[in-house]
């Protein structure tokens, strides 16, 4: 089987809309199987993400040259080990500016590595628009629509984008639970390896649930791609 | 196309003031060049060190085009068989002086008798100065394929000149188009002229001596789309005609 690396892109066009929790869920599951993961936080002002994970993720300021190199040449090693970018909204149309400049795709491709787009979504039209834009553009970029119904709890009651495309759904949370897990020291992954003995059960229930839910659609997606690739021999 | 040996052609890239990227419009010329497979040689005219001799060692002889001696090293070069193209790339501010020195021992004459193809790339300034550049320019090159470059290289910015005006300039020379040079990342570019290489082994990640280089993909990139870009600009102007003599 061939290792392939998978570079995982979190993005949206629309600020607020939950992207770097889509990054943050993706990164702890990782962590959760007990696997690394590397992640870039491209937004250089609110790095919520680099500072969620500080030993696995960087800050990559796309304006400047050098937060460019800092992002796309290690996206480039094939060395299995999955790697998160969370791509700040006013970055988006930069990063993919850089992806065609520096023909990243292809040297992606010839290298093993695989670009996955996740998809923020931020609402019809917009999210239509955009998702066909990119898929126009890279016709082998998988892309998926992630609906997040923490950010907008309206997310998923009409359809944004063609139902063809694959999506994952992060479902509503509690706000009790929601402020749990907004704190500056709480991590998704070590609760679901060692939930805090001094949470409510209910609560404790409750989170792993939510966090459960989310994971599989992950687990599930990974296992896919490992049965694509050896349906090929 | 005939049995006949093809006329070789003289390319002189040239510029009245310094810093405007005359060597690295000639890397570009010499890349592309050798990228189509034709054969180049070249002359760096900064003696005593030179300049571009230390990105293309290989092809490139350091010069005084103002000695007797050099300037028939030219041309014996130039009737070489084997090198179909070869590459002046001239001392800044001396492109009027070279083009003298080379009149005076009687290539002008040869290239209006058609014995060789002669192409001259005028580097421009970006103030409306260097269009009067021009003029000097003008009389020597009445049978040459001239073309004014504007090199946005270092990202400077070009005095929009006036259409009615630039076309007197232009209609003072007979064959006189423009070609545009776009911009290279400030640090993409150090990180070439650092290396020494040809633009070609840079991007192919290798050392001079072929080993890898271990230069950034991210900076290789560019570098790639620039020379794309150029490659795209000289396909336009139809160069490798112009060496074949098709032009």
């Amino acid at each position: 089987m061939t290792a392939r690396t998978f570079v995982y892109i979190v993005c949206s066009l629309t600020g607020r809309v939950g992207k770097t929790t889509v990054a943050r869920l993706l990164g702890d599951y990782f962590l959760a199987s007990r696997r690394s993961f590397r992640g870039f936080d491209t937004d250089a002002h609110e790095s919520d993400f680099a500072l969620r994970f500080p030993e696995q993720a960087v800050v990559a300021d796309l304006t400047v040259i050098q937060g460019q190199m800092a992002l796309i040449d290690p996206l480039l090693e094939d060395d299995g080990v999955p790697k998160i970018i969370d791509l700040w909204h006013r970055a988006l149309e930069g990063f993919f500016s850089l992806v065609d400049q520096t023909d990243f795709m292809a040297e992606a491709r010839a290298r093993g590595v695989e670009p996955i787009l996740l998809y923020v979504d931020d609402g019809p039209p917009r999210a239509a628009e955009v998702v066909a834009r990119i898929e126009a553009r890279y016709p082998d970029l998988q892309v998926i629509l992630v609906r997040n119904e923490v950010a907008s709890p309206e997310a998923g009651a009409e359809p944004s984008a063609p139902q063809t495309l694959r999506s994952f759904r992060i479902g509503k949370l509690d706000p009790v639970l929601r402020a749990i897990i907004d704190e500056p020291g709480f991590s998704l992954s070590r609760f679901m390896l060692a939930p805090p003995a001094d949470m409510s059960i209910v609560l404790r229930a409750a989170l792993r649930d939510w966090i459960w839910r989310i994971f599989s659609q992950f687990k599930s997606f990974e296992l896919r791609m490992t049965l694509s690739e050896t349906e090929h021999f | 196309m005939g049995h006949n040996q093809m006329k070789p052609t003289l390319i002189m890239v040239g510029a009245d003031k310094g810093g405007v990227g005359k060597t690295t419009v000639a890397r570009a010329l010499l890349d592309y060049l050798a990228s189509n497979n034709v054969i180049v040689r070249a002359f760096d005219t900064e003696t005593p060190r030179g300049t571009l001799q230390r990105f293309h060692p290989a092809i490139t002889d350091v010069v005084d085009i103002n000695q007797t001696a050099d300037q028939m090293r030219i041309l014996d070069t130039l009737n070489t068989s084997q090198v179909k193209v070869s590459v002046i790339d001239t001392r800044a501010g001396a492109l009027a002086s070279s083009l003298a020195a080379l009149r005076d021992v009687g290539f002008l004459d040869a290239a209006k008798a058609g014995d060789f193809n002669f192409v001259l790339f005028h580097i421009l300034g970006p103030s409306i100065a260097s269009l009067s550049e021009i003029n000097e320019t003008a009389p020597f090159v009445t049978d040459a394929h001239y073309f004014l470059v504007k090199n946005y290289v270092n990202d400077s910015t070009f005095f929009d000149w006036d259409p009615a005006t630039l076309q007197t300039y232009f209609g003072k020379v007979k064959n006189a188009s423009d070609v545009t040079i776009p911009k290279l990342n400030a640090m993409a570019y150090e990180q070439v002229e650092l290396a020494g290489t040809p633009l070609s082994t840079f991007v192919a990640d290798k050392t001079a001596s072929g080993d890898p280089a271990h230069h950034s993909f991210t900076l290789r990139g560019y570098v790639r789309t620039w020379q794309n870009k150029n490659a795209d600009e000289f396909n336009r102007i139809r160069l490798l005609d112009l060496v074949n003599g098709r032009g």
